[in-house]
């Protein structure tokens, strides 16, 4: 991808005349170089209208055949710049054409007029159409009114041979633009005739190939309902296997917590998806423990021996539950212990009926202060009662301790307990 | 049926942007705060004094209507303080944008109103035939949920409202029909007969419109209810705004600078230099959206605002969707304009499970964008 200037021939009459410049309209007698305010350099061009609806125009021919490969790939496109003012009383605009190798016209596109007094630029940057072997650059128009005068000066034009690269903010808009023509043209059986000229023009380059489709903002607005106010500090107990169960509900973000009377423990229940559990406001109906779901209307079955979690969040099957048991060890001085095995003790090692055993198994974390260490899972692919699991080579234990967190996806009925294995500081066990 | 949903969280602080296919008229401005969701508030400053039928917010409906329910917070800084300026949460203008057919009001001591005929000229404005007014149910200084639901009939009209989930009234065996036109628009704005601005003023937000009387009243996704006058209604809905965050490697739409696609669609303040464009028939690109919060409980729909534009004259078709897991859904073509424009579309059911969206299968979802044409 490349931009070239392409040669003009007295692009900025610094000649000091017009030559390279065909004149197609006009008396060449009041075409010239003046050497007044130019643009740049010493000289611009200068026309002198002899009378009202007077035109000039004038344009200089460029070969680009050197070019045919990318202009037939349809890849390519013309810049045409020109700086040009008027005396107000005429009308001249800047354009460029494009011709095949037999010079018939191909296309066209011009600019509006330049403004009176001060100079003005018109740049053109368009895509030429397949089959373009000439380009022409230059100015036409006329004299509406009064007396005028028209000047230009520097005048270039460049060819790229990747448009889409090579001008991403400049092509594009010049064709929205040209687009907004083209819907005049649409309504060109009414009294606006006379635009289609313009009209065909801007067709033209509607079928250059050059078709996009923007995307400026994508937005997505889920309608949605909170339930904290529904969740937030309530509390109700119930019994199991006299055990007494105290439920708290202390909102979605801090979660459930549950505390067992009998063994005085606490434990974080919650539901799956969710940072707490969805049972609320449960009671002992008639020997069965229920609670009620305000996610969903439904009431909630608290089932001792069930080992899985009902699931209507998702068309997936129920899935099992899991439970985190956290407990700890701690260390005094400014001494390492070594942990050479941590053995976990299960009473019934079976995942539910109807799970994949590769699916579920027990992990076990470990932190200090500072760091966490991961000693990584064991499947539930190994069955019976009073199976252990065991984990070797912990690390060293420095203060304050250190504490286990045990991860069961759903591998064992009941963990009955957690040994692990020390040495003293001297490393014996 | 659902016919609108809008947090006013994707315009920016410029409303000019709302008309780029969003609204059909509006005077009101864009803040920041205060908001009852997302980033921003509508809020409702501008007097319909001058101007008339112009000074109004006004959304145009799909299609016309019998029934039509409306859902929004509103906050109100202060009750209104002059009977000649108070605010108008929901009004429906005839085929005159002057005149309309039926508008509820807030008095000034945060009564509704509901008046037939309404008439916006200025100083000569007059609030019409006064058809019901409620007792003070709403309060200054607090964001207020209101649903409203009307029917529209020439002698069995009825009016529904409930404030914060609560029923507060249901008026039946009105006229609520100024003319034989068609009720097709809904408006916010603030009434006013005198040319001194006097209070009033209120913001809106988490704006929803609908049909109650379209669609199987047992799948809350479609936005209907079974009997308008006494079931449940819709409920306190959040238009929870969620932007794209993030690429996948269904990527064909091409980037106008970097290699990122996302960052280049995701403004709160829409900007047209910086775009994702499709040169390619069939073109599909997917994002990935933000998460919503663990708070969120319950999502009953999605309606996805995309602001395109195409180059040329000629046709292209944008199809808006969901991918969830490995199903997909998506909406209707969409035929561009050349100006940047907004396309409005709802995929409410999770593609995955047939059912309403979770939270969490919401989360996993990403947005798709297919150029079809």
């Amino acid at each position: 991808m490349s931009i070239t200037a392409l040669t003009l021939t007295n692009p900025g009459a610094e000649l000091g005349n017009v030559t390279g410049w065909t004149l197609r309209a006009g008396d060449s007698s009041r075409f010239s170089a003046q050497a007044l305010d130019p643009h740049s350099g010493t000289y611009r061009f200068l026309y002198r209208f002899s009378s009202v609806f007077s035109q000039v125009q004038f344009d200089q021919e460029i070969d680009v055949s050197a070019y045919s490969a990318v202009i037939d790939a349809d890849t390519a496109a013309v810049r045409g710049l020109n700086w040009g003012a008027t005396g107000g009383s005429s009308s001249i605009s800047f354009y460029v054409q494009a011709y095949d190798t037999s010079h018939v016209q191909l296309a066209s596109w011009s600019t509006d007029s330049y403004a009176s007094g001060s100079y003005v630029s018109k740049p053109l940057t368009k895509a030429l159409p397949i089959g373009t072997r000439y380009v022409r650059i230059g100015v036409t128009g006329g004299r509406l009114s009064s007396t005028d005068v028209a000047v230009w000066d520097d005048f270039s034009l460049e060819i790229s041979d990747n448009r889409h690269t090579d001008y991403p903010g400049i092509f594009e808009p010049q064709v929205q633009q040209a687009i907004v023509y083209a819907v005049g043209g649409q309504t060109a059986d009414d009294t606006k005739t006379h635009q289609a000229p313009i009209l065909a023009t801007v067709a033209a380059e509607t079928s250059s190939g050059d078709f996009k489709v923007y995307g400026y903002q994508f937005f997505a607005y889920a309608l949605v309902k909170k339930h904290g106010d529904k969740r937030k500090l309530r509390a109700w107990t119930f019994p199991q296997d006299d055990h007494k169960f105290y439920v708290l509900q202390l909102g979605n973000s801090n979660g459930t917590l549950i505390y067992d009377q009998l063994t005085q423990q606490w434990a974080a229940w919650k539901s799956a998806d969710e940072v707490y559990w969805r049972g609320e406001d449960g009671c002992d109906w008639e020997g069965f423990n229920v609670c009620c779901d305000t996610l969903t209307g439904k009431i909630f079955k608290i089932d001792p021996v069930g080992r899985l979690d009902y699931n209507d969040t998702t068309d997936t099957e129920d899935t099992p539950i899991t439970s985190i048991v956290v407990g700890g060890t701690t260390e005094r001085f400014r001494k390492n212990i070594p942990c050479y095995m941590a053995e976990l003790a299960i009473s019934e090692g079976q995942p539910p009926e109807g799970i994949d055993a590769t699916t579920v198994g027990i992990s076990l974390l470990s932190r200090d202060t500072l760091v966490a260490y991961d000693h990584g899972s064991v499947l539930g692919t190994t069955t019976g009662d009073r199976v252990t699991v065991r984990w070797y080579g912990l690390g060293l234990m420095g203060s304050p301790g250190r504490v286990f967190e045990i991860t069961d996806t759903g591998y064992a009925r009941r963990i009955d307990g957690l040994n692990i294995e020390v040495g003293d500081q001297n490393g014996s066990q | 049926m659902r016919l609108w949903e809008d947090g006013f969280d994707h315009y920016g602080e410029d409303t000019s942007n709302m008309l780029d296919g969003s609204y059909a008229t509006v005077n009101s401005t864009l803040v920041t705060s205060p908001v009852a969701t997302g980033s921003h508030s509508l809020f409702i400053n501008g007097t319909a004094f001058l101007g008339h039928g112009q000074a109004i917010t006004r959304k145009v409906l799909p299609s016309a209507v019998t029934t039509l329910g409306k859902t929004f917070r509103i906050y109100m800084p202060s009750l209104p303080n002059d009977s000649r300026q108070l605010p108008v949460i929901m009004s429906t203008t005839t085929a005159s944008a002057d005149d309309h057919h039926l508008s509820i009001v807030v008095d000034i001591n945060g009564a509704l109103q509901i008046y037939r005929g309404m008439h916006l000229q200025g100083s000569s404005s007059t609030y019409g035939t006064l058809l019901y007014t409620s007792d003070p149910i709403l309060v200054a200084s607090a964001w207020q949920h209101i649903e409203l639901i009307v029917h529209f009939d020439n002698s069995t009209g009825w009016v529904r409202c409930a404030v914060n989930g609560v029923d507060q009234f249901l008026v039946t065996g009105l006229d609520t029909l100024n003319s034989a036109d068609t009720v097709v628009n809904d408006c916010f704005f603030l009434f006013s007969s005198a040319s001194v601005a006097s209070g009033g003023t209120f913001y809106v937000d988490d704006y929803i419109l609908y049909d109650p009387t379209v669609g199987n009243p047992l799948v809350d996704t479609d936005f209907a209810i079974a009997d308008p006058q006494t079931d449940a209604m819709i409920g306190e809905l959040q238009v929870w705004p969620l932007v794209p965050n993030g690429d996948t490697s269904e990527a064909d739409w091409l980037k106008s600078s970097g290699t990122v696609g996302y960052s280049l669609i995701d403004e709160i303040t829409p900007d047209d230099t910086d775009y994702i464009y499709s040169v390619t028939a069939g073109d599909l690109s997917e994002f990935d959206l933000e998460d919503l919060p663990p708070e969120i409980t319950y999502v009953r729909g999605l309606g996805i605002h995309a602001r395109m534009s195409k180059s040329d004259s000629g046709a292209a078709y944008v199809k808006l969707g969901m991918k969830s897991v490995a199903a997909t859904s998506d909406a209707d073509e969409r035929p561009l304009t050349v100006e940047p424009t907004y396309w409005r579309d709802t995929i409410d059911v999770d593609p995955n499970s047939s059912a309403r969206w979770t939270r969490d299968s919401l989360n996993a979802a990403w947005l798709r964008i297919t150029r079809s044409v």
